[in-house]
Protein backbone atom coordinates (compact mmCIF):
# COMPACT_ATOMS: atom_id res chain seq x y z
CA UNK A 1 0.00 0.00 0.00
CA UNK A 2 1.44 3.35 -0.55
CA UNK A 3 1.32 5.58 2.34
CA UNK A 4 0.31 9.20 1.19
CA UNK A 5 0.50 12.13 3.27
CA UNK A 6 -2.23 13.69 4.66
CA UNK A 7 -2.48 17.07 2.47
CA UNK A 8 -2.11 14.63 -0.83
CA UNK A 9 -4.72 11.86 0.69
CA UNK A 10 -7.37 14.79 1.04
CA UNK A 11 -6.84 16.34 -2.63
CA UNK A 12 -7.35 12.56 -4.14
CA UNK A 13 -10.31 12.32 -1.86
CA UNK A 14 -11.83 15.16 -2.88
CA UNK A 15 -10.97 15.09 -6.77
CA UNK A 16 -12.65 11.65 -6.15
CA UNK A 17 -9.64 9.59 -7.05
CA UNK A 18 -10.04 7.91 -3.92
CA UNK A 19 -13.13 7.28 -1.84
CA UNK A 20 -13.46 7.96 1.66
CA UNK A 21 -15.20 4.06 1.55
CA UNK A 22 -12.37 2.63 -0.36
CA UNK A 23 -10.09 4.48 2.61
CA UNK A 24 -11.91 3.38 5.30
CA UNK A 25 -11.83 -0.53 3.67
CA UNK A 26 -8.33 -0.56 3.37
CA UNK A 27 -7.42 0.62 7.03
CA UNK A 28 -10.03 -2.15 8.53
CA UNK A 29 -8.39 -4.59 6.16
CA UNK A 30 -4.83 -3.83 7.75
CA UNK A 31 -6.08 -3.91 11.02
CA UNK A 32 -7.64 -7.56 10.38
CA UNK A 33 -4.40 -8.43 9.40
CA UNK A 34 -1.84 -6.96 12.24
CA UNK A 35 -4.13 -7.42 14.83
CA UNK A 36 -1.00 -9.00 16.77
CA UNK A 37 -0.01 -4.90 17.15
CA UNK A 38 -2.88 -4.86 19.27
CA UNK A 39 -3.38 -0.95 18.74
CA UNK A 40 -7.20 -1.07 18.84
CA UNK A 41 -9.72 -2.01 21.43
CA UNK A 42 -12.71 -2.08 19.50
CA UNK A 43 -13.25 -1.22 15.62
CA UNK A 44 -16.12 0.77 14.69
CA UNK A 45 -18.11 -1.91 12.89
CA UNK A 46 -20.19 1.32 11.00
CA UNK A 47 -17.03 3.30 9.62
CA UNK A 48 -17.94 2.06 6.29
CA UNK A 49 -21.34 2.94 6.23
CA UNK A 50 -19.63 6.32 7.98
CA UNK A 51 -17.76 6.80 5.08
CA UNK A 52 -20.54 6.19 2.16
CA UNK A 53 -22.54 9.05 4.22
CA UNK A 54 -19.42 10.85 3.76
CA UNK A 55 -18.80 9.97 0.08
CA UNK A 56 -21.98 11.62 -1.04
CA UNK A 57 -21.62 14.81 1.19
CA UNK A 58 -18.16 15.20 -0.97
CA UNK A 59 -19.71 14.40 -4.49
CA UNK A 60 -22.40 17.08 -3.62
CA UNK A 61 -19.64 19.58 -2.36
CA UNK A 62 -20.84 19.50 1.15
CA UNK A 63 -17.68 18.01 3.02
CA UNK A 64 -15.80 18.94 6.04
CA UNK A 65 -12.42 19.99 5.72
CA UNK A 66 -11.54 16.05 7.50
CA UNK A 67 -13.73 14.50 5.17
CA UNK A 68 -13.21 10.96 4.51
CA UNK A 69 -10.02 10.50 6.73
CA UNK A 70 -9.84 7.72 9.63
CA UNK A 71 -9.08 8.98 12.79
CA UNK A 72 -8.47 6.60 15.66
CA UNK A 73 -9.10 7.58 19.41
CA UNK A 74 -7.84 6.77 22.74
CA UNK A 75 -9.98 5.20 24.72
CA UNK A 76 -10.35 7.46 27.83
CA UNK A 77 -11.95 9.95 25.11
CA UNK A 78 -15.85 9.72 25.29
CA UNK A 79 -17.50 8.94 21.87
CA UNK A 80 -21.42 7.76 21.76
CA UNK A 81 -21.65 4.11 21.64
CA UNK A 82 -18.30 3.32 21.82
CA UNK A 83 -16.72 1.26 24.59
CA UNK A 84 -14.72 4.21 26.42
CA UNK A 85 -12.66 1.65 28.65
CA UNK A 86 -9.46 3.51 29.81
CA UNK A 87 -8.13 -0.07 29.06
CA UNK A 88 -9.41 -0.88 32.25
CA UNK A 89 -11.40 -4.03 34.04
CA UNK A 90 -13.17 -1.38 36.44
CA UNK A 91 -14.72 0.30 32.93
CA UNK A 92 -14.22 -2.68 30.51
CA UNK A 93 -18.59 -2.20 30.18
CA UNK A 94 -18.73 1.46 29.93
CA UNK A 95 -20.32 2.45 26.39
CA UNK A 96 -19.84 6.81 25.96
CA UNK A 97 -23.13 7.94 26.22
CA UNK A 98 -22.21 11.07 24.30
CA UNK A 99 -19.36 12.97 22.25
CA UNK A 100 -16.49 14.93 23.71
CA UNK A 101 -16.14 18.29 22.67
CA UNK A 102 -13.26 17.21 20.07
CA UNK A 103 -15.18 14.24 19.04
CA UNK A 104 -18.30 16.46 18.09
CA UNK A 105 -15.74 18.58 15.97
CA UNK A 106 -14.14 15.83 14.03
CA UNK A 107 -17.81 14.45 13.24
CA UNK A 108 -18.66 18.17 12.02
CA UNK A 109 -15.53 18.36 9.77
CA UNK A 110 -16.45 14.37 7.97
CA UNK A 111 -13.79 12.35 10.27
CA UNK A 112 -14.99 8.98 10.86
CA UNK A 113 -13.96 7.41 13.84
CA UNK A 114 -12.22 4.03 12.84
CA UNK A 115 -11.70 2.68 16.21
CA UNK A 116 -11.05 3.01 19.85
CA UNK A 117 -7.60 2.58 20.68
CA UNK A 118 -5.47 0.36 23.17
CA UNK A 119 -3.48 2.57 26.23
CA UNK A 120 -2.10 1.97 29.43
CA UNK A 121 -5.09 1.49 32.13
CA UNK A 122 -6.25 4.91 32.89
CA UNK A 123 -3.69 6.49 31.04
CA UNK A 124 -0.93 5.91 33.96
CA UNK A 125 1.91 4.06 32.48
CA UNK A 126 4.94 5.10 30.15
CA UNK A 127 5.37 1.96 28.08
CA UNK A 128 2.17 0.85 26.76
CA UNK A 129 2.12 -2.67 28.79
CA UNK A 130 -0.48 -1.86 31.38
CA UNK A 131 -3.34 -2.31 29.35
CA UNK A 132 -5.92 -4.89 30.55
CA UNK A 133 -6.38 -5.71 27.10
CA UNK A 134 -2.37 -6.55 26.44
CA UNK A 135 0.32 -4.59 25.62
CA UNK A 136 0.57 -2.69 22.40
CA UNK A 137 3.27 -3.80 20.29
CA UNK A 138 5.61 -1.15 18.82
CA UNK A 139 5.29 -1.74 15.06
CA UNK A 140 8.53 -0.09 13.57
CA UNK A 141 10.73 -1.85 16.92
CA UNK A 142 8.89 -5.38 17.82
CA UNK A 143 11.56 -5.82 20.44
CA UNK A 144 10.78 -2.37 21.98
CA UNK A 145 7.88 -0.70 23.73
CA UNK A 146 6.10 1.53 21.76
CA UNK A 147 5.93 4.18 25.11
CA UNK A 148 2.43 5.63 26.26
CA UNK A 149 0.07 6.37 27.57
CA UNK A 150 -1.21 6.51 24.06
CA UNK A 151 0.42 3.75 23.00
CA UNK A 152 -2.48 2.47 21.08
CA UNK A 153 -2.75 5.99 19.11
CA UNK A 154 0.71 6.56 18.02
CA UNK A 155 0.89 2.38 16.94
CA UNK A 156 -2.03 2.71 14.73
CA UNK A 157 -0.38 6.02 13.26
CA UNK A 158 2.66 4.32 12.92
CA UNK A 159 1.54 1.27 11.37
CA UNK A 160 -0.74 3.09 9.04
CA UNK A 161 -4.03 1.76 10.51
CA UNK A 162 -5.57 5.14 10.27
CA UNK A 163 -4.48 8.78 9.14
CA UNK A 164 -4.64 10.88 12.40
CA UNK A 165 -5.12 9.46 16.04
CA UNK A 166 -5.61 11.34 19.03
CA UNK A 167 -4.17 10.44 22.55
CA UNK A 168 -4.18 12.56 25.58
CA UNK A 169 -0.97 14.23 27.05
CA UNK A 170 -0.99 14.69 31.15
CA UNK A 171 2.82 13.95 31.54
CA UNK A 172 4.48 13.08 28.19
CA UNK A 173 1.90 10.37 26.69
CA UNK A 174 0.91 12.08 23.09
CA UNK A 175 5.14 12.63 22.74
CA UNK A 176 6.71 9.47 24.71
CA UNK A 177 5.04 7.17 21.94
CA UNK A 178 5.12 9.37 19.31
CA UNK A 179 8.95 9.52 19.65
CA UNK A 180 9.12 5.84 20.56
CA UNK A 181 7.41 4.92 17.03
CA UNK A 182 9.02 7.33 14.99
CA UNK A 183 5.63 9.98 14.20
CA UNK A 184 4.87 13.44 14.92
CA UNK A 185 2.67 14.30 18.14
CA UNK A 186 1.97 17.34 19.69
CA UNK A 187 0.68 18.52 23.07
CA UNK A 188 -1.19 21.56 23.03
CA UNK A 189 -1.20 24.43 25.43
CA UNK A 190 -2.94 24.23 29.07
CA UNK A 191 -6.77 25.05 28.03
CA UNK A 192 -6.25 25.34 24.06
CA UNK A 193 -8.27 21.81 23.91
CA UNK A 194 -11.69 21.43 25.84
CA UNK A 195 -11.11 18.52 27.98
CA UNK A 196 -14.85 18.12 28.49
CA UNK A 197 -15.64 14.27 27.40
CA UNK A 198 -11.97 13.18 28.62
CA UNK A 199 -11.73 10.90 31.55
CA UNK A 200 -9.20 12.41 33.74
CA UNK A 201 -6.06 11.50 34.91
CA UNK A 202 -5.16 14.91 36.26
CA UNK A 203 -7.26 17.80 35.93
CA UNK A 204 -4.20 20.31 36.23
CA UNK A 205 -2.70 19.02 33.79
CA UNK A 206 -4.37 16.78 30.69
CA UNK A 207 -4.30 17.65 27.43
CA UNK A 208 -5.67 15.92 24.24
CA UNK A 209 -3.70 16.25 20.96
CA UNK A 210 -3.02 14.80 17.92
CA UNK A 211 -0.29 12.03 16.65
CA UNK A 212 0.12 11.53 12.97
CA UNK A 213 2.73 11.00 10.28
CA UNK A 214 2.97 14.27 9.40
CA UNK A 215 2.86 17.91 10.60
CA UNK A 216 0.32 18.99 8.55
CA UNK A 217 -1.69 16.01 10.06
CA UNK A 218 -1.66 17.53 13.18
CA UNK A 219 -1.45 20.44 12.60
CA UNK A 220 -5.12 20.41 10.68
CA UNK A 221 -6.09 18.44 13.51
CA UNK A 222 -5.31 20.60 16.01
CA UNK A 223 -6.96 23.61 13.92
CA UNK A 224 -10.54 22.27 14.50
CA UNK A 225 -10.52 20.29 18.02
CA UNK A 226 -8.86 24.20 19.69
CA UNK A 227 -11.08 26.96 20.82
CA UNK A 228 -13.25 27.24 23.67
CA UNK A 229 -15.95 25.31 25.15
CA UNK A 230 -18.56 26.42 27.57
CA UNK A 231 -18.59 22.92 28.87
CA UNK A 232 -14.86 23.28 30.09
CA UNK A 233 -14.40 26.23 32.25
CA UNK A 234 -10.20 26.01 31.93
CA UNK A 235 -10.51 25.94 28.06
CA UNK A 236 -9.56 29.59 26.75
CA UNK A 237 -11.42 32.08 24.37
CA UNK A 238 -7.87 32.72 22.03
CA UNK A 239 -8.44 32.70 18.21
CA UNK A 240 -7.74 29.38 16.56
CA UNK A 241 -5.08 30.25 14.06
CA UNK A 242 -4.49 28.95 10.56
CA UNK A 243 -2.19 26.02 11.96
CA UNK A 244 -1.43 24.16 8.49
CA UNK A 245 -0.68 27.19 6.44
CA UNK A 246 3.06 27.19 7.16
CA UNK A 247 5.40 29.60 7.67
CA UNK A 248 9.10 29.87 6.91
CA UNK A 249 11.10 30.08 9.87
CA UNK A 250 14.01 32.05 9.41
CA UNK A 251 16.59 34.09 11.80
CA UNK A 252 14.85 32.89 15.30
CA UNK A 253 16.32 31.91 18.74
CA UNK A 254 16.77 27.91 19.68
CA UNK A 255 17.52 27.45 23.18
CA UNK A 256 19.26 24.19 24.15
CA UNK A 257 19.72 23.88 27.90
CA UNK A 258 22.70 22.29 29.70
CA UNK A 259 20.23 21.54 32.15
CA UNK A 260 18.86 18.28 29.80
CA UNK A 261 22.14 17.23 28.83
CA UNK A 262 22.51 16.47 32.75
CA UNK A 263 19.18 14.58 32.71
CA UNK A 264 20.03 12.49 29.73
CA UNK A 265 21.33 9.01 30.28
CA UNK A 266 22.11 7.94 27.38
CA UNK A 267 24.33 10.72 25.73
CA UNK A 268 24.11 9.16 22.29
CA UNK A 269 20.16 10.71 22.44
CA UNK A 270 21.63 13.88 24.01
CA UNK A 271 24.26 14.45 20.84
CA UNK A 272 21.45 13.47 18.25
CA UNK A 273 19.25 16.41 19.46
CA UNK A 274 22.49 18.70 19.69
CA UNK A 275 23.49 18.00 15.81
CA UNK A 276 19.32 18.00 14.93
CA UNK A 277 19.06 21.57 16.20
CA UNK A 278 22.44 22.55 15.10
CA UNK A 279 21.74 21.96 11.35
CA UNK A 280 18.17 23.37 12.11
CA UNK A 281 19.85 26.63 13.15
CA UNK A 282 21.77 26.46 9.79
CA UNK A 283 18.76 25.66 7.49
CA UNK A 284 17.19 28.51 8.99
CA UNK A 285 19.50 31.17 9.70
CA UNK A 286 19.23 30.91 13.65
CA UNK A 287 21.29 31.14 16.83
CA UNK A 288 21.54 28.66 19.16
CA UNK A 289 21.19 30.40 22.75
CA UNK A 290 22.32 28.13 25.95
CA UNK A 291 19.43 28.57 28.34
CA UNK A 292 19.50 28.01 32.51
CA UNK A 293 16.25 26.02 33.19
CA UNK A 294 17.41 25.70 37.38
CA UNK A 295 14.06 23.80 38.78
CA UNK A 296 13.58 21.12 35.42
CA UNK A 297 15.28 18.67 37.46
CA UNK A 298 12.93 18.46 39.83
CA UNK A 299 10.26 18.12 37.21
CA UNK A 300 9.26 14.22 37.96
CA UNK A 301 9.34 14.59 41.35
CA UNK A 302 6.90 17.86 41.81
CA UNK A 303 4.85 15.87 38.96
CA UNK A 304 3.80 12.95 40.65
CA UNK A 305 2.45 14.22 43.96
CA UNK A 306 0.73 16.28 42.27
CA UNK A 307 -0.85 13.61 39.90
CA UNK A 308 -1.27 11.11 42.73
CA UNK A 309 -3.68 14.04 44.49
CA UNK A 310 -5.99 14.43 41.48
CA UNK A 311 -5.87 10.98 40.01
CA UNK A 312 -7.03 9.53 43.87
CA UNK A 313 -9.75 12.45 43.69
CA UNK A 314 -10.63 11.86 39.61
CA UNK A 315 -11.49 8.21 40.28
CA UNK A 316 -13.80 8.72 43.45
CA UNK A 317 -16.89 8.30 41.25
CA UNK A 318 -15.57 5.05 39.69
CA UNK A 319 -17.17 3.27 43.04
CA UNK A 320 -19.24 0.78 41.31
CA UNK A 321 -22.31 2.00 40.69
CA UNK A 322 -23.10 4.33 38.06
CA UNK A 323 -20.99 2.23 35.88
CA UNK A 324 -17.95 -0.72 35.57
CA UNK A 325 -16.52 -1.77 39.01
CA UNK A 326 -14.59 -0.55 42.08
CA UNK A 327 -11.35 0.77 40.83
CA UNK A 328 -9.78 -0.80 43.86
CA UNK A 329 -10.56 -3.96 43.14
CA UNK A 330 -10.43 -4.43 39.45
CA UNK A 331 -7.30 -1.99 38.70
CA UNK A 332 -3.55 -2.86 38.00
CA UNK A 333 -0.70 -2.28 40.21
CA UNK A 334 0.38 1.17 38.57
CA UNK A 335 -3.37 2.53 39.09
CA UNK A 336 -3.84 0.89 42.69
CA UNK A 337 -0.07 3.03 43.59
CA UNK A 338 -1.30 5.92 42.24
CA UNK A 339 -4.66 5.97 44.73
CA UNK A 340 -3.02 4.81 47.42
CA UNK A 341 -0.21 7.37 46.87
CA UNK A 342 -3.11 10.18 46.33
CA UNK A 343 -5.27 8.82 49.59
CA UNK A 344 -1.86 9.07 51.64
CA UNK A 345 -0.90 12.22 50.44
CA UNK A 346 -4.62 14.05 51.01
CA UNK A 347 -4.20 12.91 54.59
CA UNK A 348 -4.56 15.85 56.85
CA UNK A 349 -0.93 15.33 59.08
CA UNK A 350 1.04 15.36 55.25
CA UNK A 351 -0.69 18.23 54.23
CA UNK A 352 1.59 20.34 52.92
CA UNK A 353 4.44 18.04 53.25
CA UNK A 354 4.01 17.07 49.97
CA UNK A 355 1.51 18.68 47.57
CA UNK A 356 1.75 22.07 48.66
CA UNK A 357 5.66 21.97 48.42
CA UNK A 358 4.95 20.51 44.79
CA UNK A 359 2.90 23.30 43.42
CA UNK A 360 5.69 25.59 45.13
CA UNK A 361 8.33 23.69 43.08
CA UNK A 362 5.51 23.57 39.62
CA UNK A 363 5.06 27.21 40.08
CA UNK A 364 9.26 28.19 39.24
CA UNK A 365 9.16 25.45 37.31
CA UNK A 366 6.62 27.60 35.30
CA UNK A 367 8.62 30.78 35.73
CA UNK A 368 11.77 29.00 34.41
CA UNK A 369 10.12 28.59 31.80
CA UNK A 370 9.02 32.52 31.53
CA UNK A 371 12.14 33.52 31.48
CA UNK A 372 14.02 31.42 29.32
CA UNK A 373 11.28 32.67 26.76
CA UNK A 374 11.99 35.98 26.87
CA UNK A 375 15.50 35.13 25.63
CA UNK A 376 14.75 32.59 22.78
CA UNK A 377 11.85 31.63 20.76
CA UNK A 378 11.47 28.04 21.27
CA UNK A 379 13.31 25.92 23.12
CA UNK A 380 14.46 22.24 21.67
CA UNK A 381 15.54 19.16 24.03
CA UNK A 382 15.44 15.21 23.59
CA UNK A 383 12.09 13.26 24.35
CA UNK A 384 12.97 10.59 27.15
CA UNK A 385 16.64 10.27 28.41
CA UNK A 386 17.06 6.83 27.32
CA UNK A 387 16.17 4.61 24.43
CA UNK A 388 12.65 2.69 25.58
CA UNK A 389 13.27 -0.85 27.19
CA UNK A 390 12.00 -4.01 26.11
CA UNK A 391 8.75 -5.49 25.58
CA UNK A 392 8.58 -7.43 29.23
CA UNK A 393 11.67 -6.04 31.22
CA UNK A 394 10.45 -5.30 34.81
CA UNK A 395 11.28 -1.53 35.68
CA UNK A 396 11.13 -0.38 38.97
CA UNK A 397 8.27 2.85 38.97
CA UNK A 398 10.67 5.32 40.14
CA UNK A 399 13.28 4.39 36.67
CA UNK A 400 9.48 4.70 34.72
CA UNK A 401 8.38 7.75 35.70
CA UNK A 402 12.02 9.12 35.14
CA UNK A 403 11.06 8.23 31.41
CA UNK A 404 9.08 11.58 31.56
CA UNK A 405 11.98 13.66 33.03
CA UNK A 406 11.72 16.00 29.15
CA UNK A 407 8.17 16.01 28.77
CA UNK A 408 6.88 16.65 32.21
CA UNK A 409 8.06 20.28 32.31
CA UNK A 410 5.73 20.99 29.34
CA UNK A 411 2.68 20.02 31.52
CA UNK A 412 4.09 21.65 34.91
CA UNK A 413 4.18 24.75 33.09
CA UNK A 414 1.40 24.91 30.76
CA UNK A 415 3.24 25.48 27.35
CA UNK A 416 2.67 23.35 23.77
CA UNK A 417 5.24 21.17 23.01
CA UNK A 418 5.70 19.15 20.06
CA UNK A 419 7.56 16.16 19.09
CA UNK A 420 9.42 15.33 15.40
CA UNK A 421 11.67 12.66 14.21
CA UNK A 422 14.89 13.19 14.50
CA UNK A 423 17.18 9.44 13.52
CA UNK A 424 17.51 6.19 15.32
CA UNK A 425 20.13 4.71 17.67
CA UNK A 426 20.93 1.26 17.61
CA UNK A 427 17.29 1.08 15.20
CA UNK A 428 15.32 2.76 17.97
CA UNK A 429 13.45 5.65 16.65
CA UNK A 430 14.38 8.81 18.77
CA UNK A 431 12.25 11.69 18.61
CA UNK A 432 13.11 15.78 19.08
CA UNK A 433 11.17 17.80 21.18
CA UNK A 434 10.68 21.72 20.56
CA UNK A 435 8.29 23.94 23.20
CA UNK A 436 7.39 27.46 22.46
CA UNK A 437 5.30 29.40 24.86
CA UNK A 438 2.03 29.03 25.97
CA UNK A 439 -0.31 29.49 22.71
CA UNK A 440 2.32 30.09 20.50
CA UNK A 441 1.01 26.94 18.45
CA UNK A 442 1.31 28.62 15.39
CA UNK A 443 4.93 28.93 15.87
CA UNK A 444 5.79 25.50 17.18
CA UNK A 445 4.27 23.99 14.06
CA UNK A 446 6.04 26.57 11.81
CA UNK A 447 9.23 25.18 13.96
CA UNK A 448 8.10 21.66 13.45
CA UNK A 449 7.79 21.38 9.62
CA UNK A 450 11.05 23.17 9.08
CA UNK A 451 12.40 20.23 11.07
CA UNK A 452 10.18 17.75 8.56
CA UNK A 453 12.24 19.44 6.04
CA UNK A 454 15.17 19.08 6.76
CA UNK A 455 14.43 15.42 5.62
CA UNK A 456 16.54 13.36 8.15
CA UNK B 1 -2.72 -10.98 43.72
CA UNK B 2 -1.06 -7.46 44.46
CA UNK B 3 -0.39 -6.09 48.12
CA UNK B 4 -2.04 -3.18 49.02
CA UNK B 5 0.48 -3.37 52.21
CA UNK B 6 3.38 -3.84 49.52
CA UNK B 7 2.17 -0.51 47.69
CA UNK B 8 1.37 1.56 50.59
CA UNK B 9 4.95 0.85 52.21
CA UNK B 10 6.30 1.64 48.16
CA UNK B 11 4.77 4.82 47.60
CA UNK B 12 5.30 6.15 50.81
CA UNK B 13 9.28 5.56 49.90
CA UNK B 14 9.11 7.13 46.68
CA UNK B 15 7.36 10.11 47.76
CA UNK B 16 9.61 10.44 50.80
CA UNK B 17 12.68 10.60 47.87
CA UNK B 18 11.20 12.58 45.54
CA UNK B 19 10.08 15.48 48.55
CA UNK B 20 13.64 14.95 50.01
CA UNK B 21 14.98 16.00 46.42
CA UNK B 22 12.26 18.75 46.23
CA UNK B 23 13.72 20.59 49.80
CA UNK B 24 16.20 22.05 47.00
CA UNK B 25 13.77 24.35 45.98
CA UNK B 26 13.28 25.20 49.79
CA UNK B 27 12.86 29.14 50.47
CA UNK B 28 10.48 29.37 47.49
CA UNK B 29 8.09 31.83 48.65
CA UNK B 30 4.27 30.15 48.52
CA UNK B 31 2.06 32.04 45.61
CA UNK B 32 -1.43 31.43 45.77
CA UNK B 33 -4.11 33.07 43.43
CA UNK B 34 -6.01 32.92 40.39
CA UNK B 35 -4.32 34.33 36.90
CA UNK B 36 -7.67 34.04 34.99
CA UNK B 37 -10.10 37.09 34.85
CA UNK B 38 -13.08 35.41 34.49
CA UNK B 39 -12.89 32.74 37.35
CA UNK B 40 -16.24 32.53 37.13
CA UNK B 41 -18.52 29.78 35.52
CA UNK B 42 -20.61 31.67 32.84
CA UNK B 43 -23.91 30.25 32.47
CA UNK B 44 -24.80 27.90 29.36
CA UNK B 45 -27.34 26.41 27.70
CA UNK B 46 -26.91 22.66 27.42
CA UNK B 47 -27.98 21.02 24.39
CA UNK B 48 -30.66 18.02 26.00
CA UNK B 49 -30.27 15.01 24.91
CA UNK B 50 -32.48 13.01 25.27
CA UNK B 51 -31.34 9.51 24.66
CA UNK B 52 -28.38 10.68 27.18
CA UNK B 53 -30.38 9.49 30.48
CA UNK B 54 -31.08 5.92 28.65
CA UNK B 55 -27.36 5.55 27.59
CA UNK B 56 -25.94 6.56 31.19
CA UNK B 57 -28.40 4.42 32.52
CA UNK B 58 -27.76 1.41 30.41
CA UNK B 59 -23.65 1.72 32.13
CA UNK B 60 -25.21 0.78 35.35
CA UNK B 61 -24.39 -2.48 36.90
CA UNK B 62 -27.23 -3.16 39.19
CA UNK B 63 -30.72 -1.22 38.20
CA UNK B 64 -34.38 -2.18 38.82
CA UNK B 65 -37.38 -0.03 37.14
CA UNK B 66 -35.83 3.65 37.10
CA UNK B 67 -33.08 3.66 40.02
CA UNK B 68 -29.49 2.56 40.51
CA UNK B 69 -29.56 -0.05 42.79
CA UNK B 70 -26.97 -0.03 46.04
CA UNK B 71 -26.34 -1.93 49.12
CA UNK B 72 -25.91 -0.47 51.94
CA UNK B 73 -22.17 -0.24 53.68
CA UNK B 74 -20.42 -1.44 50.42
CA UNK B 75 -19.21 2.03 49.92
Amino acid sequence: MVVLMIKEKLAKIKSGKLTARENLENFLKLIKENNKINAFIYVNKDAVTQAEIVDKKIKQGKAGRLAGLAIAVKSNINVVDMPITCASKTLENYYGAFDSDVIKKIKQEDGIIIGMANMDEFASGISGESSYFGPTINPVCSERVPGGSSSGSAAAVAAGMCDIALGSDTGGSIRNPASNCGIVGVKPSYGRVSRYGLIDLSMSFDQIGPLCKDVFGCALMLEIISGKSDYDSISYDRPVEKYSDFKKINKIKIGLSPDFEKLCKDKRIYNLIKNYAEKLAEKTNSKIKKINLEYVDLAVQTYYPIIYVEFFSGTRKLDGRKYGRKIEDSCGEEVLRRIIGGKEISKAEYHGTYYRKALRVKDMIKKDFENAFKDVDIIISPVTPSLPHKLGDKINPEEAYAFDAFTIPANLAGICSGVVRAGKIDGVPVGLQIFAPAFREKLLFDVMKACEDLNI
Amino acid sequence: MISEEKITKQVKAIMDNFIRALDKAEGVKEEFGSERKDSMRTKIKKDKDPSFRKRMFRNAPKKRDDFLVMEKKTW
